[in-house]
């Protein structure tokens, strides 16, 4: 049903049902919000969206109702403007204004709102929140004296995963975003996804840093420190400086990262290939009897979510490590694990929790000695006055030097499928005219897909997100699937909470444009073509390392 | 307890016996009847032990009687409140028996013989039965006599352990009209007709409600009653509950009939132990009595009655708020649209009323609209329910037409003192506001408060006088929102806090002479009233919007005061402990040096003999010198 109203005296078109905000952002006329996220339940807490309305003696919230007719609306009267000023004025009066030193400045909602209302001075004098940090996870770091508790990480946990690892406790001045019993994220069912990282305004909730031991270990350590770069993280570095081929950029990148001083740059890439690799062979074994479900992952997060949530799929995860840490052990430990310190640079802050696992240890060395994201190696960059395009081009260093564009391929969304579907289609000798997969790059969070191989046909299906696994147990169980693949990210890792602009879809897109071009002109696409791989296994002597 | 198995449908809705009002049980009796009055009021007064006490007199004598638990009628100050029948004899009342006099008055009541007149309150004459000479009646007394008991009626009278007793004095007979006679669609015409109107505070109509809620054709619908009544100073659903916890359950079973819904919760406060005790009592004998549950007398109606003792807190009391708890959430109001009647408890169709409203309902559906409609002013009909307490001689509850004046309740209240003493009168609780005695006279109904900003919400009734600190009542009124503010929206949790903290600053001396100090301190007003705006205007749920209402009204009303305390430091009524100066009256002070030695800052110095002197820094207002100073030489500023 669709009918008028006035907004500042102007008619407006709109559809019933609709909320103040929807309409407001599709005519163009901007408010301020802080509480709403688009893909969440509103909850009209920040009360800075508030509008007047004709005949009423409160301010509503745009966010959460709805339009109704005979509805006027002023959304800039000198009353509202005054209410969101002193809004902001109170929120600030409890925020500590040490924006200088915090991670999230230039790059801050509320800041930016101070701007907007033109907030330029202290009104309110008073006791601030002097809550404690919570630093035990080793990837997310919790500030809650500068939580302004808008309750958007809280409702990105529970609506968006199911999973509330943090609640709001307590009452009124003493109202705070804990974890179970206040003992920290590690000890709570936090997978370390990092949703709300990008969910939250301000600097209250970020990814812990690794630079200055990084930055310590390059100025005073002898031992030779290497790195291994995603590709997902070389697709955003292009994209925010505007390069515009992936392997323009890798190379840029490879020539900086060893003026920094990192001995060896290496592409994760081949810890991509080499976990195709080993998941192929493991499908083919059981390609004619596939009587139990197989759930493949590199996501840590998805790993400990079902290690927490759904104990019964445990056994259904094969045992190969993640590409980051098949990399880490046989760089490390084919050669001798004193000299090196390796430093991976991930795409979130879950492989900084997955590099610390005891699994991912030998005899006490860890696997990767660091993980930095993509946002902290840019901070790293820019130390060093280092931008895109670089004077010189370098090739990654080997053993990475000759990676499969299928590699590349597998962190984005249906990547890992693909890739694997590649591998089957080289391995059983088939030769197939349609190597790209359109179907599994849809934006769907729940995908299925059927392919043939042979005579015979099999389907496969592609989870995002832990919540549509969560929903999706008894079709997994019923072992309808050849093979399952499952990420924490809405979009794969390229969508990871490590990536510069981060929780941008725009943002996504063209990282995945960047990457998909890439594979659309190299030839070596698949695992199997990488002669690094071919050569490594028939030195051993083995099939499989895992 | 008295368990009614074979009280057949016919017995409880057609029979026509019904005791006359203001009657204690049954007059015919043989052993003599003790009447306790335990409610929550009495146990603190004493009533567990005076309980004890009576038992053991009457099995040291060898004595048969009966012993009666019935409600507070009211009269909280005269609690432990005993009523006795003699054989005989009218029944008398008795005031303050504690333990250690319970003998001595049984002795002579169980001989005829007066006790001590003043343990008398009054006696409740009976034509069958001997009066006793000289004693007032119980309806004459005047606390009793202005007030109009409608919903107080009964209780005091009925045994609140027994359905047996309330079904005496004419109980579940609107349930059995409704439930033989009207559709849903007529009971909820019926409470429109009579323009009731929620007793929570936000007066919106009943009937209406209903009515939405009947008209949504959802699978399943839910009927809450409210019963988290948690503002400091009410207690009226508590007592209602205590006393006659059988009307409340007909009012819930006629309101779950209306909304036609299947399921009833009463949400109560954990804490409330003896209403949650007498409440569950009473739905476990309206179920065995076939009153409650499957297929009610054969009509097919289902109403399943359950309680939900909730965790406590005051936003709770918000409905939105208390459904999220109800569903196991954190208790936190949600924004409206839309509302519980189209999306309430796990998105069905819900109802929540207030118990007060509830206990309405019976009586509308006995006498009709009309009658309900005789007492009250213009839109706003039937009585309501005061707590009264603060500076008056009757701290207790009261039963008020609508449209009645603050000077009236203060009447029956205040007796022996004079009217004229009263400062300020705060009304509604947190979400309240002062009075003026300039506006005692005006008619404490819905349309009168709107229209004044006012609010009177559970109805809780604080009196003040000249020894109350208007400022400190704020200062307490807004440490508790600011403690029970749900920290959901911006507004109320930081607008609060800083209130509170402005409150704070004004009422102590500041530490320092300094201009930023000095200023911060003549800034306080204008922020409070900025802040009181906003929180007003944009605060998500009632909490928020009426948090502000104290000091909105006090800075109207009392704006001398909080200059006095800003400007010249000073606070009339000794209540700001920190804006307290000490000093000594040297005409007075003689040397004797005790303050000097019992100061436990070592402000008081001065050697013997002469008189001593207080170092103000040092000073931390505790009162010793003043208590031990027997030359009263000590002035207090």
């Amino acid at each position: 049903m669709e009918f008028n109203i006035k907004i500042n005296n102007n008619n407006v078109k709109v559809t019933k049902g609709e909320t103040i905000l929807s309409v407001l952002k599709r005519i163009g006329i901007a408010i301020p919000t802080l509480c709403n996220m688009p893909e969440l339940t509103p909850t009209g807490a920040c009360r800075l969206c508030v509008v007047e309305l004709e005949n009423n003696h409160t301010l509503v919230t745009a966010c959460s109702s709805p339009v109704s007719e005979g509805m006027k609306i002023l959304t800039h009267s000198q009353k509202v403007i005054s209410a969101r000023k002193t809004i902001a004025e109170l929120l600030l009066t409890n925020h500590p204004e040490n924006c200088l030193y915090c991670d999230k400045s230039g790059n801050c909602e509320l800041q930016q709102l101070a701007e907007n209302l033109n907030i330029r001075e202290r009104t309110f004098v008073g006791e601030k929140n002097m809550s404690k940090s919570d630093r035990s996870s080793p990837g997310i770091v919790r500030d809650m004296s500068k939580c302004i508790l808008c309750g958007r990480c809280v409702r990105i946990c529970e609506e968006m995963l199911q999973i509330s690892a943090i609640d709001l406790v307590n009452r009124g001045k003493n109202s705070n975003i804990e974890t179970v019993f206040q003992r920290g994220l590690f000890y709570s069912n936090c997978i370390h996804c990092g949703f709300c990282i990008t969910a939250c305004p301000t600097g209250a909730i970020l990814e812990k840093t690794n630079i200055p031991q990084i930055v310590e270990k390059l100025n005073y350590s002898d031992k030779s420190i290497n790195i291994i770069i995603s590709g997902s993280t070389i697709a955003s570095l292009a994209t925010y400086f505007n390069v515009k081929r992936y392997e323009d950029a890798r190379n840029y990148l490879v020539a900086a990262l060893h003026d920094v001083g990192f001995k060896n740059v290496m592409t994760l890439s081949l810890g991509n290939d080499i976990f195709v690799h080993e998941i192929s062979s493991i499908i083919l074994e059981r390609l004619n009897n596939h009587n139990e479900p197989l759930i493949i992952s590199d996501c840590p997060s998805v790993k400990k979510y079902i290690k927490t949530e759904l104990p019964e799929f445990q056994k259904y995860l094969p045992k190969v490590p993640t590409p980051q840490q098949i990399l880490g052990k046989i760089l490390k430990f084919d050669n001798d694990p004193q000299n090196d310190i390796l430093v991976s640079v991930a795409s979130c802050v879950a492989h900084k929790y997955e590099a610390i696992q005891s699994n991912n240890t030998q005899k006490g060395v860890p696997d990767i000695d660091y993980v930095i994201t993509t946002k902290e190696l840019l901070k790293l960059l820019k130390t060093h006055g280092i931008i895109l395009p670089y004077s010189k081009k370098e090739t990654p260093d080997k053993p990475s030097n000759s990676d499969s564009s299928g590699g590349v391929l597998l962190e984005t969304k249906g990547g890992i499928s693909e890739a694997i579907i590649r591998e089957l289609y080289l391995k059983s000798g088939i030769n197939n005219n349609t190597k790209k997969i359109p179907e599994l790059k849809s934006d769907k969070q729940f995908i299925e897909y059927e392919f043939a191989l042979g005579n015979k046909k099999y389907t496969i299906a592609s989870i995002n997100n832990v919540d549509t696994l969560r929903c999706k147990q008894h079709e997994i169980l019923n072992n309808k699937y050849l093979f399952v693949e499952v990420r924490a990210c809405n979009f794969g890792c390229i969508y990871g909470c490590g990536h510069i602009q981060c929780n941008d879809v725009e943002n996504y897109k063209k990282l995945k444009k960047n990457i998909l071009e890439f594979d659309e002109k190299t030839n070596s696409d698949t695992a199997g073509k990488n002669p690094f791989i071919k050569g490594y296994y028939k030195e051993k002597g083995i099939e499989r390392l895992f | 307890m008295t368990i009614l198995k074979d009280y057949t449908y016919k017995k409880i809705f057609q029979s026509e016996k019904q005791l006359p009002d203001n009657t204690l049980y049954e007059y015919n009796i043989n052993v003599p009847h003790i009447f306790v009055e335990k409610s929550s009021c009495s146990i603190i007064a004493g009533i567990d032990k005076t309980i004890d006490q009576i038992k053991s007199y009457f099995s040291e004598n060898n004595m048969e009687y009966e012993l009666v638990e019935v409600g507070s009628k009211g009269l909280c100050e005269y609690d432990p409140v005993v009523s006795i029948q003699v054989p005989g004899r009218a029944i008398i009342s008795l005031k303050n028996i504690y333990s250690n006099i319970v003998d001595s008055v049984l002795d002579s009541i169980l001989n005829n013989i007066l006790p001590e007149r003043e343990l008398i309150i009054g006696q409740y004459s009976h034509p069958e039965l001997n009066s006793w000479s000289e004693i007032t009646e119980i309806s004459d007394i005047p606390f009793f006599k202005k007030q109009t008991r409608r919903l107080l009626k009964d209780i005091g009278n009925i045994d609140v352990n027994s359905i047996k007793s309330y079904l005496d004095y004419g109980g579940y007979k609107s349930f059995g009209k409704i439930l033989t006679t009207h559709t849903h669609s007529e009971v909820c015409d019926i409470i429109e007709q009579s323009e009731l109107r929620g007793r929570g505070g936000g007066g919106f109509y009943t009937g209406l409600k209903w009515k939405n809620t009947l008209n949504n054709n959802a699978e399943k619908k839910y009927f809450i009653c409210n019963a988290d009544e948690s503002d400091p100073g009410s207690f009226a659903g508590r007592m209602l509950i205590e006393g006659n916890p059988h009307l409340l359950i007909e009012g819930i079973l006629i309101g779950t009939y209306a909304i036609n819904a299947n399921e009833a919760i009463i949400y109560i406060r954990n804490t409330f132990d003896l209403a949650i005790k007498r409440l569950k009592n009473a739905i476990k004998q309206a179920e065995i009595s076939g009153l409650a549950g499957e297929d009610i007398f054969g009509s097919g109606i289902n109403i399943h009655l359950s309680v939900f003792a909730s965790p406590g807190a005051y936003v709770c009391g918000e409905e939105t708020a208390l459904i999220s708890s109800l569903e196991g959430h954190r208790g936190m109001p949600s924004p409206k649209p839309p509302y519980p009647s189209e999306y309430g408890l796990f998105g069905y169709p819900t109802v929540v009323n207030n118990v007060e409203t509830l206990c309405n309902i019976p009586y509308i559906i006995k006498e009709g609209p009309e009658k309900f409609k005789e007492l009250g002013s213009q839109n706003s009909y039937g009585t309501k329910l005061f707590s009264v307490s603060g500076k008056v001689d009757f701290t207790g509850m009261v039963e008020m037409e609508m449209g009645q004046t603050p000077n009236d309740i203060l009447d029956i209240t205040k007796l022996q003192n004079n009217p004229g003493d009263v400062k300020a009168i705060h009304i509604g609780g947190p979400s309240g506001g002062f009075i003026h005695p300039d506006d005692f006279n005006m008619n404490i109904d819905f349309d009168t408060f709107n229209n004044n900003n006012m609010w009177f919400g559970s109805g809780s009734f604080l009196v003040l006088d000249e020894e109350n600190c208007i400022v400190d009542v704020t200062k307490y009124y807004i440490d508790f929102i600011n403690n029970e503010s749900c920290g959901k929206c911006i507004p109320c949790r930081e607008g609060s806090q800083r209130l509170l903290e402005i409150l704070t600053r004004i009422t102590e001396r500041p530490r320092t002479n300094k201009q930023h100090e000095t200023l911060l301190r003549f800034k306080g007003v204008t922020q409070m009233e900025e802040v009181s705006k906003l929180m007003k205007e944009t605060s998500l749920c009632g909490l928020g919007q009426n948090a502000p209402n104290s000091i909105i009204s006090g800075l109207k009303y009392f704006r001398q005061e909080y200059e006095e305390h800003i400007y010249e430091k000073r606070c009339d009524a000794v209540i700001c402990r920190n804006l307290k100066e000490y000093s000594i009256n040297v005409d007075n002070c003689v040397g004797c040096s005790i303050c000097s030695k019992r100061c436990p800052s070592d402000a008081v110095i001065g050697s013997q003999r002469t008189a001593h002197f207080i170092i103000q820094e040092r000073c931390i207002k505790c009162g010793i010198c003043e208590s031990v100073c027997k030359f009263n030489a000590i002035i207090v500023r």
